[in-house]
């Protein structure tokens, strides 16, 4: 037998719960094994110092009246509190019905009877009534007049714009314009420059004909 | 004759009385005497601890009994009654756990070992049995429950596996490691079982 089997059944030997011949080729084991004879010796000191403890045994007290009583209260406690949750849930369930009942559309026809389940046909619209806001002409007359003046700060407004956007287009033209002239005279002037360096070339070419 | 769990459950779920009497009777001092080592040991302020936790464990066992009546119908006799009332037991130290980890009352009950304490070797046996019964409600829970059943409750392996539902190699390796934990935690308090008297 190996250390880890006789291990493992020290305590079905500490209870005696192994046949004879285990016990006495455990027994056997643990004479020449230190390493299980100290575990057993453990696990017997544990067991030894359980078996001291007094058997703490009340004397017999219980009333089993009371404990029909308490199973009885208890049973009622908890049929009552099914019965709430019946109540509740039928609760529940009637306004359900209520909430689907104005859903539920019956009709009766000449030949047939139709129970429909959608909502209830819309009633058509009605044309809203607009109220004259100027019962009187006077009133007309005054409205009429804000909206002409009102207008006209409107027109006054967008030609003052318009005056505003002529200047700043006419200022922004003149100064492309002095852009324009301003290159066209330093182009020129490149040009020129351009013609008197080639000149100057040519004639250094033609005074010095026999150096090459 | 007396008759068998199965047959006193069948005649309790018929409405007979006298039926669950009589396992209330059979099985009061075995659920007891888990519960005292499932529950723990825990104060509250200002009262006596052990009065206290007499009354949680007289409170606990009565819950266990309710259970089993409120949930006769839906017994089945496919595995041993105590199968499933330990189930209920288990069921209903978790849930005094959870109900008194959410109050914010369960206390540490490792005690710190101080020199001002009194050596063991002069330590009253109640001292001593106060101390070991510390240790065991210090254990995590995962390792306290599979060796209360085992231990106190006498159920044997198997039938931990079933009420615990947890596999019974692993049921066998957390036995054994609260054992070790066990000793390990009161060796560092100073408490060996070779010192102790008998």
């Amino acid at each position: 037998m190996n250390c880890t089997k006789v291990k493992d059944q020290l305590v079905d030997l500490l209870y005696d719960e192994l046949p004879v011949q285990e016990q006495q080729a455990i027994r056997n084991h643990l004479a020449g094994c230190p390493s299980c004879r100290d575990e057993w010796n453990n696990l017997h000191a544990g067991h030894s110092l359980l078996d001291r403890l007094p058997d703490d045994d009340p004397a017999p007290g219980i009333e089993v009246a009371r404990l029909y009583q308490t199973a009885e209260r208890r049973s009622n406690r908890s049929r009552r509190c099914w019965r709430a949750g019946a109540v509740a849930a039928g609760l529940v369930a009637a306004l359900m019905i209520v909430v689907a009942g104005a859903q539920l559309r019956f009709e009766r026809y000449p030949t047939h009877f139709v129970i429909a389940w959608d909502h209830p046909p819309k009633p058509a619209p009605v044309e809203p009534k607009i109220a004259d806001p100027w019962p009187t002409l006077g009133a007309q007359q005054v409205r009429f007049q804000e909206i002409n003046q009102l207008l006209e700060l409107m027109a006054r407004e967008v030609l003052a714009v318009e005056s505003r956007q002529s200047t700043d287009l006419q200022r922004l033209k003149q100064r492309l314009l002095a852009l324009e002239t301003n290159h066209d005279q330093r182009w020129n002037l490149t040009l020129a420059e351009f013609s008197r360096k080639d000149r100057e070339l040519a004639d250094v070419r033609l005074s010095r004909p026999n150096e090459n | 004759m007396t008759d068998s769990d199965h047959e006193l459950m069948r005649r309790c779920r018929q409405g007979d009385s006298a039926a669950f009497d009589m396992l209330v009777r059979r099985w009061e001092a075995p659920v007891n005497r888990i519960l005292v080592r499932l529950a723990g040991s825990h104060v509250e302020p200002g009262g006596s601890n052990l009065v206290s936790a007499r009354t949680d464990v007289d409170d606990l066992s009565q819950e266990v009994f309710v259970r089993v009546l409120s949930a006769r119908h839906r017994y089945r006799n496919t595995y041993a009654f105590s199968t499933w009332l330990y189930r209920i037991v288990l069921n209903v130290t978790r849930d005094a756990a959870r109900r008194r980890q959410a109050r914010g009352k369960l206390l540490n009950n490792h005690r710190p070992v101080t020199a001002a304490e009194t050596p063991p070797e002069a330590a009253s046996r109640q001292e001593v049995d106060q101390q070991i019964a510390e240790a065991v409600s210090a254990l995590p829970g995962d390792l306290r429950e599979p060796l209360v059943l085992r231990h106190f409750g006498e159920l044997p392996f198997a039938e931990v596996a079933r009420v615990t539902g947890v596999p019974l190699g692993t049921v066998k390796s957390r036995v054994r490691t609260a054992l070790l934990k066990l000793r390990a935690e009161l060796k560092n308090r100073g408490i060996d079982e070779r010192e102790l008297e008998p």
